[in-house]
């Protein structure tokens, strides 16, 4: 007996020693699911896998579909559809609040969006794997990165005005987090000097492959978005748009624009030469399919549809005669059960009530329709305006004709530069209706205000069965409605935040 | 841990070593000791079983023994000794040798609880010889009443121990607050020990195999487990066997559930004027049906229970078998937990110094909830789901609000989704005892868990428009927990003339992994499949987590003449979540002292007081209850891409590094008191204390612009205390001298917590939908607070609510927000009346929570008057012409102005309420004797018979971030009502048999 206690007590005390010399070890352990900001940013290959994660940003709710609520319903493209909703029902009447959940979750998706980029370019120049220096992978990841960050800071200065800007990664000291917001100048000016990185770093193309070439940052989507920030922000410099305009067009890349303009939205013709970024979804794979179609389409499946065209915009294409275009954006359909208070009041089957048709398969939520971010007809456009608002009249008409001709739309003619502008303006919003640049057109031109309060927009109740006297809607747009308001949330987590006015 | 092991350890191991050399000698000497005249003996109860494990000492001497398996001892001691025998449970008596050799003892049941045994950490030790402030729970205070979980036998017994059931829902379990919250963002919940084993889950613990509960409430008590015992300690020991005849058991009760109370909604005439008058409008003629959706999912809830349970064993060996089924259906439809437990407990004395057992659980439970929480839960839609329509269209799909259509109806949200939890839990632990030498004992013990859940969901392709959406969804997640603990302690015990002594030195390991995937898949072909194989397209993710722990701990009792008693631990802990930085070990020492007055010298006469003793204590204790990888920065490798045709990896940063990252610590002080007097008839304890939190780890809100999708990060920040008085008193009204016996056991706490700093001010939490957050964390406030505007009712010119204009701004804006209610209760009570009568017994229990308010978020959506849902009654009095006079604005479709957060949803939530009603009566001996039973005791009993609040929701006991698993919510935001799914009233008959 005592033979085994001992035993036992020896070994017990070995083990109980064993134990202790090997607790540094037993208290060392790492992640095993997940990678650490250690461990992640080691190679070449990290940083091609980080700069994935940073184009899979565009996968983000904000780029999906709510740019579209935001750019084409919040102005007078679209209503909102059916009913409800009230974060997205505030985009439709211009009426966003603090606490809108929709707008703090797109002002977090496009910081999260600039945090993977932010990480790259905090990382990238202390890996010394070599491979980084073959055929200057470095200088391409880094011109990528810098232009991704730019894209996503356009759009927060045209939701927002000036924001805090955020050019460094993981930090915890909010002394270093709680930035206050820069000015609108401030923001422009990272954005165009991130933009002239990529220009100095991006390939024209990366291969003959052109579903790469347009899913990636190049020199010509650099360049693209050069001229639209340079014609956006307030101190406008048209002159440079025109050069970036034509450094897109006259691109080695080779845009042109595509023959025929369903084309672009059939579905069957992405990355064509007519694209300069589209977000790359892959269909029937729900890690990379797109699920924003399906709220714009498919009204049989019985959820609600937004961004329903209105009968403003339809007008509009009608008066035009613009047949191709406004087939290639809009689908009527009855017989869907749809009720909605513009179109359909009254749940009548007999009534075709129009959709958003720009992406055209839903595909039950599992879509690989690809939505454009930058397209050279935008492009074209805003040479046009950029032309006439330099003085070039004739210039601007010469290019706004080629849009038009795609269109089978006759020569435009114009009588004044405001004329034009105006035209310009129509031509821009039946050109690319239902892709998110409605609002910032107007609030460029600084129509905003009037458009919206001029509009002449009604709704109807069904009273019994029987459609209700129209009942004006009323948009009561200030110019302190052009922006939208900063997250209640986000001013909560950072105090050294202020509101835009009127909010 | 990344470097070697601290400088400040080494005295420990010193220690260790020293008693490993001691140990060893002894071992050597053992036998060499003098022995005197034998006296031997047996130690029975009451009713004749013997009882192992009672403590023998010859009064004023360190001379002892305890009773082995058969309840006999022999001692060796003067013949005009006296010995004094105690035991867990029973009054501690004196019996003089008188020169017999053969005594024997019936030890019976305590009137008063001061010569109780109270199991401490690593140990048990005599109520009255207890510094700190501990508090125990018996199963004969809780055996008498139904209990489906073991939280309700604590509620309202303990001060100091708030247990708050977050849902009526069986599922929901409870929260447990020992003397407040004391941090933020780490966990609350008190650190729970079963057996010896820590466990994070006590839900399915069958509360009839609980034969005590201890609940360590200041730091001098619970810092022997250091590392997480910050927030208390509740000891958990299962009922064990005895050296007895092999007794049986059986318990089953059976009963009914019921809302108490249901609230009025328009129906479907008022509901179609309200959103006419919003301006929506549809073909009414389509929804001719009139609902009241509370009577279609409301239910009565059936529930029973049956356990049987055997014990028994001999002077050797002792062991407890149990098996045990219970069903408990939830008052809303499909709400269900059925659970099945087994259990055995088994001892063994293999030879005077050595001894092993084991104690093993297994639990399997499947449980159905309903998603209840917030706008779309299946409360909050029982009144906002529009009254229009029926469950079913004609062509046997969901109906659905008329304005939105992919809002189905209430019972379409509990029906669609058909889904189950299964759970498997496996909890048991194997101990040995050596004690080669009467004073000396090692003990080691591994414990072992394994908790197996399967979550499996079918939405059927047809019914539902999410359903036909997808083609069917059918979902199976998996997780698989597993904890193994070992822990190697060693008792030294010593009394020699008035000086007790006992020290402890232990070394305790323990690992957790968390083991996860999840499988979604849609697309089905029919309904014939409902599993995750039939669909056409799947997504799948899983995971793994680990954590582990090591610690050293040393604890010395000292005791003079049982009148100065001193308490001394330390423990040093290491925790792997802060394994990326160099703070892995925390250390944590306490200090405690008792004097007993009463037996001082100048207090003899003073026969009327029994017992007076004051305690002092202080004592730190950690925490690393946050993240198991929360030092690290984690880069999430999800972030898959397109290019070209092919999807490429992708990885994106999710949380912010943190490298300084450390222990949190709350440092406790003590001053308690115990007082018995009238012939211990009146017990009475009252404790003062001082917790105060530092280093405190807090997910501290980051702007999103720092560009992580986490929206916090885990820092070491703020600082907070808590302060109270609890007072505990049980009163003998009617003793045992009386046929009629009453006692009544009363406790009363008051907390009070204050948020000395934190970083940057203040944390607001607690996201309403469309308003932002309701609760705030404010430096210099207390815990628990709802910010918003302060209503001035309704204008009755406009019909629009009026906020007070605090910032003189003119509109509505932030400056007007202000603190408008406090969640914390002044003061929570529990009153508990027994009174027995020859065979019957009835008790009953009152349970108060007063001077709290409870946010009514639910209001907010079912007065909010702003969207085409359905609404509280209430709303028929809102305003519609000038001039009218009203609590209720006017409605206002697609805006929330009139709903913002605001003093108008801010309600008294103080309740009083008759927890449990129970009469039961026990058949007399002479009866159930032929029946071969020695007990047979029925009983009828209630549970919330009545409730007295003026509450306007369903009910006044919600905290619907009680069941987030975000602690920062969970912490800051109680007293939240959003849509909470209410208590029931229950109704239930029982029957407990022994033969």
């Amino acid at each position: 007996m005592k033979k085994i206690l001992n035993t036992i007590v020896i070994a017990g005390i070995l083990l109980l020693m064993s134990t202790t010399y090997s607790c540094s070890k037993f208290l060392d352990i790492k992640p095993q699911s997940s990678l650490t900001t250690g461990n992640a940013y080691n190679s070449a290959q990290d940083l091609e896998n980080a700069l994935a994660g940073a184009y899979r940003a565009f996968y983000y709710e904000y780029y999906q579909w709510l740019n579209v609520l935001l750019g084409d319903m919040r102005a007078d493209n679209s209503y909102i559809g059916g009913s409800g909703d009230p974060p997205l029902a505030e985009y439709d009447n211009v009426a966003i609040t603090v606490a809108n959940s929709s707008n703090y979750n797109n002002w977090s998706q496009i910081y999260t969006g600039i945090g993977r980029c932010n990480v790259i370019l905090d990382k990238i120049n202390t890996v010394t794997d070599p491979a980084l220096d073959v055929n200057n992978l470095r200088g391409q990841i880094i011109g990528q990165a810098s232009f991704l960050r730019a894209f996503h800071y356009f759009q927060l200065v045209k939701l927002y005005g000036g924001v805090p800007i955020e050019l460094n990664s993981n930090s915890a000291d909010p002394a270093k987090t709680n930035l206050p917001r820069s000015s609108e100048t401030e923001v422009y000016n990272q954005i165009v000097k991130d933009l002239e990185v990529a220009l100095a770093n991006c390939p024209d193309s990366y291969g003959s492959d052109d579903k790469v070439n347009k899913v990636k940052a190049t020199k010509g989507t650099a360049n693209a978005l050069l001229a639209k920030v340079w014609a956006q922000r307030s101190d406008r410099d048209y002159t440079k748009v025109i050069t970036y305009c034509n450094s897109v067009i006259n691109s080695p890349a080779g845009y042109a624009l595509m023959p025929n303009y369903a084309d672009l939205f059939d579905g069957d013709h992405y990355s064509n030469s007519e694209s300069l970024l589209e977000i790359a979804f892959l269909g029937g794979n729900w890690d990379v399919s797109n699920w924003g179609v399906q709220l714009f389409l498919a009204p049989e499946d019985g959820w609600q549809k937004y961004c329903v065209p209105s009968k403003d915009l339809v007008a509009a294409f009608d008066a035009q005669n613009d047949v191709i275009r406004k087939d290639a954006s809009i689908v009527f359909w009855n017989n869907t059960g749809w009720t909605d208070d513009n179109w359909n009041p009254c749940n009548d089957n007999s009534v075709a009530v129009p959709f958003n048709y720009k992406l055209k398969h839903p595909d039950g939520w599992n879509s690989g329709d690809r939505p454009y971010l930058l397209r050279l007809g935008d492009i074209i456009l805003l040479k046009a305006e950029a032309q006439n608002e330099t003085g070039d009249m004739s210039g601007a008409l010469v290019t706004l004709n080629t849009i038009r001709h795609r269109a089978n739309l006759p020569d435009a003619t114009a009588s004044s530069k405001e004329d034009l502008r105006s035209k310009i303006l129509l031509e821009r919003r039946l050109e690319l209706a239902f892709e998110a640049h409605r609002w910032d057109d107007l609030i460029r031109l600084g129509v905003c205000t009037e458009v919206m309060n001029n509009l002449q927009e009604y709704r109807y109740t069904c009273e019994g069965g029987t459609q209700s006297a129209p009942i004006k809607i009323n948009y009561n747009v200030n110019q302190n409605k052009w922006l939208c308001p900063i997250p209640q949330l986000e001013r909560d987590a950072n105090p050294n935040l202020t509101q835009n006015p009127g909010y | 841990m990344k470097k070697k092991l601290p400088i400040k350890l080494m005295p420990i191991l010193r220690i260790k070593s020293f008693f490993a050399t001691a140990f060893l000698l002894l071992i050597v000497q053992t036998g060499l000791l003098a022995q005197n005249s034998n006296v031997k003996g047996i130690v029975k109860t009451n009713d004749g079983t013997t009882l192992p494990g009672v403590t023998v000492v010859v009064k004023g001497t360190s001379t002892g023994t305890t009773t082995g398996a058969d309840g006999q001892f022999s001692l060796s001691t003067p013949a005009d000794a006296t010995l004094v025998f105690s035991f867990i449970g029973f009054a501690t008596t004196e019996v003089a040798v008188a020169g017999k050799s053969q005594i024997e003892v019936t030890l019976t049941e305590s009137a008063t609880n001061l010569s109780e045994v109270v199991v401490m950490g690593y140990g048990t030790q005599q109520k009255k010889d207890v510094t700190g402030a501990v508090a125990s729970v018996t199963s004969k205070e809780f055996k008498d009443r139904p209990n489906t979980q073991l939280g309700y036998a604590l509620e309202g017994k303990v001060a100091g121990v708030q247990v708050v059931r977050p849902s009526g829902q069986p599922q929901a379990g409870f929260t447990i607050r020992v003397r407040g919250t004391s941090t933020i963002t780490a966990g609350s919940e008190p650190l729970y020990i079963v057996d010896g084993v820590p466990t994070t889950s006590v839900n399915q613990i069958n509360p009839s195999d609980i034969e005590s509960m201890s609940i360590l409430k200041d730091a001098s008590a619970a810092s022997i487990y250091g590392a997480s015992g910050s927030n208390g300690v509740v000891i958990i020991t299962t009922k064990r066997g005895g050296n007895q005849k092999t007794k049986v058991t059986f318990d089953t009760y059976m009963g009914s559930s019921k809302v108490w109370r249901k609230l009025d909604v328009l129906n479907a005439t008022q509901y179609k004027e309200l959103v006419s008058e919003m301006g929506q409008t549809t073909d009414w003629s389509l929804y001719p049906y009139n609902s009241y959706w509370q009577d279609q999912a409301f239910r009565t809830g059936h529930q029973q229970s049956y356990q049987l349970g055997v014990s028994g064993g001999n002077e050797n060996t002792n062991y407890y078998i149990s098996g045990s089924w219970m069903k408990q259906e939830g008052i809303e439809i499909t709400n269900v937990v059925d659970r099945y437990n087994f259990k055995t407990n088994l001892d063994h004395s293999v030879s005077k110094v050595l001894k092993v057992g084991t104690s093993i659980s297994y639990n399997r439970w499947r449980d159905v909830s309903v998603n209840e929480t917030g706008r779309w839960g299946a409360i909050n839609s029982l009144i906002t789901g529009a009254p229009v329509t029926e469950v079913y269209n004609a062509d046997g799909t969901f109906a659905a609000n008329p304005f939105i259509p992919d809002l189905e109806n209430p019972i379409a949200l509990l029906l669609a989704n058909d889904h189950a939890y299964v759970n498997a839990r496996f909890l048991g632990n194997v101990y040995a005892e050596i004690s080669p030498i009467q004073d000396l004992k090692f003990r080691t013990m591994f414990g072992y868990e394994q908790n197996n859940g399967t979550y499996t969901g079918w939405v059927d392709p047809y019914r539902s428009r999410e359903g036909r959406n997808f083609q069917g969804i059918a979902d199976l997640n998996t997780n698989q927990m597993t904890y193994w603990i070992s822990e190697n302690t060693l008792t030294y015990t010593k009394n020699f003339k008035k000086n007790n002594l006992t020290a402890l030195a232990g070394f305790v390991v323990s690992q957790n992994d968390l083991n996860s995937s999840n499988i979604n898949a849609k697309g089905f072909g029919g309904s014939a499949i409902q599993t995750v194989n039939g669909g056409s397209t799947r997504t799948a993710t899983a995971g793994i987590t680990q954590r582990r722990n090591a610690a050293f701990l040393s604890r010395v009792n000292y005791g003079y003449d049982d009148k100065y008693l001193l308490t001394a631990n330390f423990r040093a802990d290491a925790s792997t979540v802060f394994s990326a930085t160099d703070n892995v070990w925390g250390y944590f020492p306490s200090f405690s002292a008792g004097w007993r007055i009463s037996k001082e010298d100048f207090f003899t006469g003073l026969d009327f007081i029994n017992d007076l003793k004051i305690r002092a204590g202080y004592g730190e204790v950690g925490n690393d209850q946050v993240g198991n990888y929360a030092s690290y920065g984690l880069v999430s490798a999800g972030a898959f891409y397109v290019y070209g045709g092919d999807v490429v990896p992708g990885t994106s940063p999710v949380t912010l590094e943190n490298k300084n990252l450390k222990w949190e610590t709350t440092k406790q002080t003590n001053f308690g008191l115990d007082f018995a007097f009238l012939d211990n008839r009146i017990l009475f304890t009252t404790d003062y204390y001082i917790k105060k939190t530092t280093d405190m780890l807090l997910n501290r809100p980051i702007p999103a612009s720092v560009g992580l999708p986490s929206s916090t990060a885990t820092k070491n920040i703020g600082e907070m205390e808590n302060r109270g008085f609890e007072f505990q008193v049980t009163s003998h009204n009617l003793n045992s001298q009386n046929e009629l016996k009453w006692t009544t056991d009363f406790n009363i706490s008051f907390n009070k917590s204050k948020i000395i700093s934190l970083d940057g001010g203040t944390i607001k939490v607690g996201n309403i939908s469309d308003r932002g957050s309701v609760a705030i964390a404010q430096e210099g406030q207390p815990l628990g607070l709802f910010f918003g505007y302060i209503s001035d009712g309704v204008d009755p010119a406009t019909g629009d609510m009026i906020y007070r204009d605090l910032d003189e701004s003119g509109t509505v804006s932030d400056g007007d927000k202000t603190i408008i209610g406090n969640a914390n209760p002044k003061y929570t009570f529990g009153l508990t009346n027994t009174f027995t009568y020859k065979g019957w017994s009835f008790s009953f229990f009152f349970q108060g929570v007063q001077g709290n308010d409870i946010f009514n978020a639910t209001r907010i959506e079912t007065e909010g008057l702003s969207m085409e849902t359905n609404q509280l009654a209430t709303v028929l009095d809102r305003w519609t012409t000038p001039g009218q006079i009203t609590e209720i604005p006017r409605a206002t479709y697609g805006d929330f102005t009139n709903s913002l957060i605001s003093s108008r949803f801010i309600e008294d939530g103080s309740f009083v309420r008759l927890k449990s009603l129970s009469l039961g009566y026990e058949l007399p001996k002479s009866i159930i004797s032929k029946l071969n039973m020695s007990r047979l005791y029925l009983y009828i009993s209630s549970e919330n018979l009545l409730t007295f609040t003026i509450y306007s929701g369903f009910d006044p006991e919600v905290s619907v971030y009680g069941l987030s698993s975000n602690n920062t919510e969970k912490n800051i935001a109680p007293g939240v009502d959003y849509g909470t799914y209410p208590q029931s009233r229950d109704f239930l008959v029982g029957l407990n048999v022994t033969f």
